[in-house]
């Protein structure tokens, strides 16, 4: 076990690194440097600020040192400035990151407990009105664009029914009550695809477990449907969707930048938009960084458990 | 005798190759979600080969005078702000993203494929260094990469095909590989190695072939993922912009007047998502069918 969490985390720090190459590299890309393209961005080209941007962002010293700098800097926690929000990213994180945070934990909530218990009650009701309704909402669900979503949900329950509300969004240690009303609609916006995800693969591997023989047996010796379902099929057929919750904080990401949009929520996905659509790369560079890290942490949290859970991982 | 046998050896191969059509055939349309997803698939298609005849007005033509208007018999799904007929750019909108698609997914998967396939096959140190950067560019959630490439390409059609692609060769790098790996331990393929073959032609002959059903549903979901991709894309206002008719930017053009001209945004946005829709259904199909454990039963 410890051998196969060590080869693991190596392999992790392997592609963190390259993570962090391809980030700058990409970046470096581009016709112009970014300075000289946020400059023009703005409309006043003025050579001798410019000069004096990219000396104190360090841009006329060579690439390696220039990726040197950058990554001995983000390490140490410092993320740089921001040239679009003129303000250090360290801070626009701090703000932006709680916010995000609570639309995606309680969409994953919302995706994880009504994903797993939809699939689970359509595959042992196999056949009734339940797993009837389930495989073709989550058809539905995995290929609405999750912007179309957002868009039905404010025009339905937002402009029409009143029911919601759908703009300035407070944290729930502001207002609790009005917070849990206005992250409704972006919840469900942010869970829906996760959510059918989690329900289809829930219904099939229970499908695929009930027919196994220690679950007849469970069956033959007596036990309560309930105590069968929960107590001897539920903790097998987790196994597999424990890959797609690690999945699920990807969707996440990918969905803040949907959802915050449309809802205009200022959090990290409305910032990588903003940012990109201002051209500040230097913010674009870090935020990438912070996408692709936690999602390279997550998987690998999830493939430790995943061994952890299921033995046979481990020698493959 | 050399006749007789060679007879029963052209019978033999003969006979399972028709019934294995029919037999896809009969899977592939048996379920009515397929067909439906068919049907969507063929009028899409054709709506994009006949835009100009179908299309009522330009989809370019800009009217001021008559902007923001209402559905009505003369404009079925009324006016844009600026006055272009909304109908009619859904229906160019169609070109643009079968477009985006279909270049898409055929740069991505011959690119893929090969990579995977020779990563694969040949193993050692080149296998190492192609799944490292499959792993590095499989760290970003598919919109965050494509954001992130069609930041720096910048917007238009071909810069959004070549952001798309780059984001989504991974994904054939490593299905390709994982299918070269196991097709590798087939007896058949030691045979050929043994007789002599060189590598490519047993690449070429005997795994690629074998590994073409996955691929070819792979690609068909591809297909709608993409779509759905360079639709959000242009939602945020990022790759395919105004005044190009795109179905994505369509919905990001007129979210503002979302009160009162709701048709303005759900028609591009039913449209993107019949789209995926379709293609997801004949990948379904396409995987039902193609399944080899039916082979033989049906």
């Amino acid at each position: 076990m410890s051998s196969f969490i060590i080869r693991r985390l190596l392999q992790a720090l392997l592609v963190l690194v390259l993570v962090s190459i391809l980030v700058f590299f990409v970046i470096r890309m581009l016709p112009l440097d970014p300075i000289t393209l946020y400059v023009i961005g703005t409309g006043n080209m003025d050579e001798e600020q410019i000069k004096f941007l990219k000396h104190q962002y360090g841009l006329d010293k060579p690439l390696y040192v220039q990726y040197y700098d950058w990554i001995s800097k983000v390490v140490r926690g410092d993320l740089g400035q921001s040239l679009y929000y003129k303000d250090s990213v360290n801070t626009l994180l701090a703000q932006r990151i709680p916010i995000t945070m609570y639309l995606g934990i309680t969409s994953m909530i919302i995706s994880i407990s009504v994903g797993i218990t939809i699939g689970m009650l359509a595959a042992i009701r196999r056949g009734k009105w339940l797993d009837n309704i389930v495989s073709p909402l989550s058809v539905v669900l995995i290929c609405i664009p999750s912007f179309l979503l957002g868009i039905f949900l404010i025009f339905i329950f937002g402009m029409k029914a009143h029911w919601l509300p759908f703009y300035d969004l407070v944290l729930p240690w502001q207002n609790f009550g009005l917070s849990i009303r206005q992250v409704i609609m972006p919840a469900i916006c942010m869970s829906a695809l996760g959510l059918a995800m989690n329900a289809r693969q829930m219904r099939s591997s229970m499908l695929e477990i009930i027919r196994q023989d220690y679950v007849r047996t469970a069956w033959a010796k007596g036990l309560t449907e309930r105590a069968v379902i929960l107590k001897h099929a539920l903790k097998n057929s987790l196994i597999p969707v424990v890959t797609l919750v690690g999945m699920g904080v990807g969707v996440v990401f990918a969905g803040a930048v949907i959802t915050e949009t449309i809802f205009s929520i200022p959090g990290m996905g409305r910032m990588f938009v903003d940012c990109i659509r201002g051209q500040d790369y230097v913010v674009v560079q870090d935020l990438a960084l912070v996408f692709g890290t936690v999602i390279l942490l997550v998987n690998l949290m999830v493939d430790i458990s995943y061994s952890w859970i299921d033995p046979r991982i481990r020698y493959n | 005798m050399a006749i007789e046998t060679s007879n029963a050896a052209t019978l033999m191969e003969i006979a399972p190759r028709v019934s294995e059509f029919r037999r896809f055939m009969r899977v592939f349309f048996k379920r009515w979600v397929v067909v439906i997803g068919l049907a969507i698939l063929l009028l899409i298609f054709i709506a994009a080969i006949f835009a100009p005849w179908i299309a009522p007005y330009d989809p370019y033509k800009i009217a001021t005078g008559a902007a923001l208007e209402q559905p009505s018999a003369k404009h079925w799904l009324g006016t844009d702000r600026i006055g272009r007929d909304s109908f009619s750019r859904v229906i160019y909108g169609s070109r643009t993203a079968l477009e985006v698609g279909f270049i898409t997914v055929a740069i991505a998967s011959i690119i893929g494929i090969l990579l995977g396939m020779l990563a694969g096959f040949s193993g050692g140190w080149f296998y190492i260094i192609i799944m490292r950067a499959v792993d590095t560019l499989m760290c970003f959630p598919g919109l965050i990469l494509f954001m992130f490439l069609s930041a720096v390409l910048g917007n238009g059609v071909r810069n959004v095909i070549i952001a798309l692609s780059i984001g989504t060769i991974a994904q054939y790098v490593r299905v390709m590989c994982g299918l070269t790996l196991s097709l590798k331990q087939n007896d058949y393929i030691m045979a050929e190695i043994s007789i002599g073959a060189g590598s490519f032609r047993t690449m070429l002959k005997h795994i690629l072939p074998n590994a073409f059903p996955p691929l070819i549903v792979l690609m068909t979901m591809q297909l709608g993922t993409l779509i759905l991709a360079e639709a959000a894309l242009g939602f945020l206002g990022m790759g395919i912009v105004p005044p190009m008719a795109a179905w994505g930017s369509m919905v990001n053009d007129s979210y503002i007047y979302l009160q009162t001209n709701p048709w303005l945004c759900f028609a591009p946005g039913i449209a993107i998502f019949l789209v995926v829709f379709a293609f997801n259904m004949v990948g379904d199909g396409l995987r039902d069918a193609l399944d080899p454990r039916l082979r033989g039963l049906i």
